[in-house]
């Protein structure tokens, strides 16, 4: 994990608190990064993380986007020991 | 400028309010104006207001003028600034009246913050990442990286609210300690509700016309030296070095080379402080601090009103206030009013001002450079001043320059420091 927030100002649809990181993946000796929600509140940077996929990150119908312009599965950041 | 703020106006009445000001301030005629650009994000997404650049042009009167809407999202000002800068020293027009605004208070802040997420790209909205918490996540990084402080971040609400205590078109107009930015609310961990500008209403215009025609218009007047704008990835994390602000770097270069200038001579900065961290990041971006130090010209007072380069003297976006489409070219018309000084109790010695506008988080940037008229030689894109000449003379000889004002000539020690100040770039 290269840095992580709590947003507590969400917006419509979004879960509050949002706990959100940025996480380094090393993909055939290439990092790669990602930008993701996190399992739990209690993170730090440094953490190991595993992907833990979800069906719908937020609410499709809350927000301004339109439900049928974009998906909104994906996968959340959970540490591992 | 309107006073920004909760405005019980709606956008157009924002945009016609600044319009009109700047009309009678230039003593233009409507009709006279020949390109009419307006800078605004949303009004669609916020009112259900479309087509405000024809409407801005009925309303004041400036048909058949060459109208268009500049949308760039956070940075609609100045790409607006630079779409006028554009139309003047292209000769497409000699006249041109650029007007910005934005209505956003009668939203709820989370409606506010999800029409400004929707500039994020889909594998970050979905996610419910906003504008504040890529600041949370980046605040947090570049503390530390650098090994900073928490109260550097503090020491910048603190300056900047206290700079809009004496603009009187600022939203926030009083003074905050640091215990308070400290302890207030948090919003997007490790920053508070402090570090954050608030949801505005509110419209700044600026007139241009070739420098050749400024005295025309004006005894005296500020030059667009140079402008450059310049785009970073939609992906925010993909960026390589994610305290690192590219897009700011690359406009910045740009501007620096057109106006000759370099940073000593830079005496005023308005920089887009819509979070306390970005100030620190643009000021290392532009050249004028080091990777990781501009934290300690934040605590040591050098980015204060009486410093060695004082930066958002308006209040910035932080205290002033943030009407988007609005927010790029209210930053030209603080330096406008620095350099002619006619900037009241927030007075500073200037000659050469730059302002940096940016949409998104660091997506879409505009540097620009200005300079007062007495300095100034002829050249396209000048924003006129308010002090019309009755009886315009193109052709004439352009009046002699003003006397050093009170200010300049009381404390030329100033000067003389500022031009000899150290800059590291």
């Amino acid at each position: 994990m290269v840095t992580w927030t709590t947003s507590h100002a969400t917006p419509p649809g979004v879960r509050e608190p949002n706990t959100l990181a940025i996480v380094e993946f090393d993909l055939d000796g290439s990092p790669v990064r990602a930008l993701g929600q996190c399992t739990t509140d209690d993170v730090a940077v440094g953490d190991t993380v595993e992907p833990v996929y979800v069906p719908e990150l937020r609410d499709p119908d809350a927000g301004i986007r339109e439900r049928e312009s974009q998906r909104w599965d994906g996968y959340r950041f959970r540490p591992v020991e | 400028m309107t006073r920004f703020g909760v405005r019980d106006g709606w956008v157009m009445d924002l945009l016609a309010e600044a319009g009109g000001d700047c009309i009678a301030d230039t003593g233009i005629g409507p009709d006279d104006i020949e390109h009419l650009y307006v800078s605004n994000m949303a009004s669609g997404e916020f009112e259900g207001q479309t087509g405000v650049p024809n409407a801005l042009a009925h309303d004041l009167g400036a048909i058949p003028a060459y109208t268009q809407r500049v949308d760039q999202t956070s940075s609609s000002g100045a790409a607006g600034i630079y779409a006028a800068w554009q139309s003047v020293a292209s000769g497409a027009s000699d006249l041109t009246l650029l007007v910005g605004g934005e209505k956003m208070t009668h939203r709820t802040t989370g409606q506010a913050t999800d029409v400004i997420a929707s500039l994020t790209h889909p594998a970050e909205y979905k996610h419910g990442v906003t504008l504040p918490s890529f600041a949370g996540l980046t605040a947090r990084h570049y503390l530390d990286r650098y090994d900073a402080p928490r109260e550097a971040l503090g020491h910048v609400a603190v300056k900047n609210h206290r700079n809009g205590v004496d603009n009187p078109n600022a939203q926030f107009r009083k003074e905050i300690t640091l215990e308070t930015a400290l302890s207030s609310p948090m919003v997007a961990d490790p920053l508070r509700l402090y570090d954050f500008c608030p949801v505005t209403d509110g419209a700044a215009a600026l007139a241009m016309v070739p420098a050749e025609h400024a005295h025309s218009y004006a005894d005296t007047f500020a030059r667009v030296t140079g402008i450059a704008g310049a785009t970073d990835t939609h992906v925010v994390h993909e960026r390589a070095d994610p305290t690192h602000m590219g897009a700011v770097a690359e406009s910045g270069r740009e501007a620096f080379g057109m106006s000759g200038h370099d940073h000593a001579d830079v005496d005023v900065v308005e920089l887009h402080d819509m979070f306390t961290i970005l100030e620190l990041m643009q000021l290392e971006a532009l050249g004028f601090e080091e990777p990781g130090e501009a934290w300690e010209a934040a605590m040591d007072g050098r980015t204060a009103r009486d410093g060695e380069l004082p930066v958002n003297t308006s209040g910035g976006l932080k205290s002033k206030g943030h009407p988007l489409g609005a927010s790029g070219v209210a930053q030209v018309v603080e330096v406008y009013g620095q350099l002619l000084d006619e900037a009241g109790d927030r007075q500073v010695d200037a000659d050469v001002g730059l302002t940096c506008n940016v949409g998104g988080f660091g997506n879409c940037v505009t540097t620009t450079g200005l300079e007062a008229s007495a300095r100034a030689m002829p050249g396209p894109g000048t924003p006129t001043g308010p002090r019309w000449t009755p009886h315009p003379t193109p052709e004439g000889p352009p009046p002699p320059p003003p006397p050093p004002s009170a200010r300049t000539g009381a404390n030329p020690s100033r000067r003389s420091t500022s031009r000899h100040r150290r800059r590291r770039w």
